[in-house]
């Protein structure tokens, strides 16, 4: 529950049509803003996101004047289990941009840009098999029950320019990263068996944790084995545990006069977490419950029953792991008329996370009555989306500010979390125009900019 | 472009709105459970094997009993009866007598039932017969004393009532001890809170949520018995089933509450005791050497708390 109130996912799919945007580069380096940049320190872009595949009300039930779970017995099971998935998705991303800015070129199209973004993800799959178990209480075969969370900074420098006559821009951004922290306990295998002779829940789980200077309070079982449980780390310092190297390319291509193709793969790399910040454990658990046997007057078995077993990691030896960063995939198409004030564009998404990789599609609408000016309405379909969202986005001479949504329709908590809505977006941004504006699109250009 | 920009705020706040029902801040985890309320879960508890040697009476073993038993019963049950019914022997003396009577007829054409029978008496009632034989403890010996019990019986109405009189002291006494197994500690574990939390109180009228004990029992014995289990220290007794022979039966389900079960697991020397009424004997059987198999389980209706 703590996911869906840490915060709304980042890159609003909204945004990825608005021209204005200072956002445009983090969907597709190739992509550049109206006007050179400077982000007002942490505030000059912000974005937060849920991105789940059920939404709220299939987990949260109002039954006479109480909010019960989706797991309370007022709650029918074929009611409960309507909608879920095998895998049951519940992700947040954060990105906090610290420092931005960017500039174009003498030739007005050649654009460049640099930014220091703060990032976390946090991610829990639920599979559908581990409600199915609960709700009718029928044995389980639960698998990648899981949850992984990481925290990096990343400082990336991007820079895109036009080829073929400016029918094609292509651009790159290469990031350095350092990583914060990272956690991930997962259970690859959860058998729970309730026949009439037998109860037993076998598991086989890992959690591996990269924090630095974390200390783990190690304890011993009734057997003299070393254990610990995820509450035994301590974390007492934020400082590097690792470090990697990603690149965003991407490419545009004027197919007509009017009409665009685009093309991007960003947050493609890999974060090295150190292994002396690693601490490792795996967790191979049998509980069994039997009952009493008495055979020849002797008693040959004792129930033991505690599913506090279950939490208990087996110190292994910690290693160094390169993990991949949370890749995406971004493909547009956008036609534009009546002198490029208006525009239709259409986008794909893929999203690889950790346990499931996400695909979507938006449909846009973008208005730009006057040049500094942009509306934009999109309504996006697919798994972890289904959600009709707006930007707005101004830049006039001495301001450049964006604020996106996709919580225009929603039916919200007290707290502002979506309700039926299976994802949430906030994205905002605040600068200071640099310079004049591009040359890239010619309907842009002023006299002035001509200077 | 105010205008606009206030139009657009209007246009986002009417299409979306706050379900106060959804308040985040008071969320109910209290009732959180697995399965509902047509759920049944079957938890094991106990699953005894018990041996031949289990069953005795003070004198023996069962086998023992039952050996002597087939020798004081006639081959043929009086009426073409298939089985011997302990219930009506204890209190029916006609019926008792029908057995012993066809017992003796029986000696007066077979050589060998007479035999089997002089044997026994030899081994177990020597005094009984000795004077009516003719015969002192200091003289007799195993050939003469069945030669002379032989010889006298079709002749000696007295040595043949003496015979029938044994044969009715030992069917009418005819009977096992109690079984008693130690279970020690039952500790139940986190099952304990799973089984007891949400119980329906005694007298809630259609009760979804309760517990009982039931089970299964298995046996190959020639014997139909009626058995009372209980588990002491508690005094937690179940319903009184009977075992047919050579059949798997249900334990029929006796309804416990929550601090019936609490005690159960609360007990250090947990033990179960299990009195047999002995109903009908079919005669001439072999037994296994486990013959009987109780499984008892807890049942819960409804969900299992979490």
């Amino acid at each position: 529950m703590l996911l869906w109130a840490a915060g709304a996912a980042a890159q609003n799919p909204t945004a990825y049509f608005m021209e204005g945007s200072t956002f445009r580069t983090q969907f597709n380096p190739a992509f550049a803003p109206l006007r050179g940049y400077v982000n007002i320190p942490f505030v000059g872009s912000m974005q937060a996101g849920i991105t789940n595949n059920l939404p709220l009300s299939k987990l949260l039930y109002p039954r006479d004047g109480r909010l019960v779970t989706l797991l309370d017995p007022s709650v029918s099971a074929d009611e409960a289990l309507a909608g879920l998935k095998t895998n049951n998705l519940l992700g947040t991303e954060v990105r906090m941009g610290l420092i931005g800015f960017g500039k174009f070129t003498k030739n007005h199209k050649n654009f460049w840009s640099f930014d220091l973004n703060l990032r976390t993800n946090a991610e829990i799959n639920v599979p559908g098999a581990l409600f199915e178990f609960i709700k009718r209480g029928d044995a389980g075969s639960i698998r990648n029950l899981g949850l992984e969370a990481e925290m990096y900074a990343d400082a990336g420098v991007s820079y895109s320019f036009p080829l073929l006559g400016d029918k094609l821009y292509v651009g790159a951004k290469a990031k350095f990263i350092v990583g914060l922290a990272r956690a991930k306990v997962n259970f690859d295998r959860m058998d729970i068996t309730l026949h009439d002779d037998r109860w037993a829940v076998e598991a086989q789980g890992s959690i591996e944790a990269n924090i630095p200077g974390a200390e783990v309070n190690y304890r011993y079982d009734d057997n003299g084995q070393l254990y610990f449980e995820s509450d035994d780390i301590e974390i007492n310092k934020i400082k590097p545990a690792g470090y990697g190297f990603a690149v965003d390319l991407g490419a545009t291509y004027e197919i007509l006069p009017g009409l665009q193709a685009s093309l991007a793969v960003t947050d493609l790399g890999f974060i090295s977490w150190s292994k002396t910040n690693t601490v490792s454990g795996r967790a191979e658990t049998s509980v069994e419950y039997t009952g009493i046997t008495i055979e020849n007057g002797e008693t040959t078995s004792s129930p033991d029953f505690s599913l506090d077993d279950l939490k208990q990691f087996r110190p292994i030896e910690a290693k160094g792991s390169a993990r991949a960063l949370q890749a995406s995939v971004n493909a547009g198409l956008e036609y534009f008329m009546w002198n490029h004030r208006v525009g239709f564009g259409l986008l794909y998404q893929a999203r690889f996370r950790e346990f499931k990789t996400l695909h979507s599609v938006t449909g846009s609408i973008n208005f730009s009555p006057i040049r500094w000016f942009t509306l934009s309405g999109s309504y996006t379909a697919g798994s972890g989306m289904g959600a009709f969202g707006l930007a707005l986005n101004l830049c006039p001479g001495w301001i450049n500010f964006f604020v996106g949504t996709d919580l225009v329709t929603a039916r919200f908590t007290p707290q502002f979390v979506p309700v039926s809505q299976k994802s949430m977006n906030v994205t905002f941004g605040l600068g200071i125009p640099l310079g004049r504006r591009s040359h890239r699109v010619a309907e842009y250009v002023r006299a002035s900019d001509r200077k | 472009m105010k205008k606009l920009l206030f139009l657009c705020l209007l246009g986002m706040l009417s299409a979306s709105c706050i379900d106060k029902e959804y308040d985040l801040t008071g969320i109910d985890t209290d009732g959180i459970a697995v399965g509902d309320a047509t759920s049944r879960f079957t938890v094991p508890l106990v699953t005894v094997t018990v041996a031949l040697d289990d069953i005795h009476d003070s004198e023996g073993s069962l086998q023992e009993m039952l050996d002597e038993a087939d020798i004081w019963l006639p081959s043929q049950l009086p009426g073409g009866a298939e089985y011997v019914d302990f219930a009506r022997l204890y209190v029916d003396d006609a019926y008792l007598g029908e057995l012993t009577g066809a017992l003796v007829e029986e000696m007066g054409r077979s050589d060998e039932r007479l035999n089997k029978v002089a044997d026994l008496a030899w081994r177990s009632y020597k005094k009984d017969f000795l004077a009516l034989l003719g015969l002192s403890e200091a003289s007799a010996d195993k050939t003469r004393f069945k030669a002379a019990f032989v010889k006298l019986f079709a002749t000696n109405a007295a040595l043949r009532q003496q015979t029938e009189a044994s044969a009715r002291k030992y069917l009418q006494l005819l009977n096992v001890s109690d079984l008693s197994y130690e279970l020690g500690s039952l500790d139940l574990g986190e099952v304990l809170d799973m089984l007891t939390e949400n119980l329906d109180p005694q007298g809630t009228v259609d009760p979804v949520n309760t517990l009982s004990i039931e089970g299964k029992v298995e046996s190959t014995l020639p014997l139909s018995m009626r058995l009372l289990p209980a588990f002491t220290p508690t005094g937690l007794e179940l319903s009184p089933f009977t075992i047919e022979v050579d059949a798997t039966m249900d334990v029929p389900p006796t309804r416990i509450y929550a601090e019936d079960l609490r005690a159960l697991a609360n007990a250090s020397n947990v033990k179960i005791v299990v009195p047999v009424e002995l109903q009908k004997y079919y005669p001439g059987r072999t037994l296994d050497p486990r013959p009987i198999s109780i499984r008892l389980s807890m049942v819960k209706t409804g969900p299992l708390h979490l």
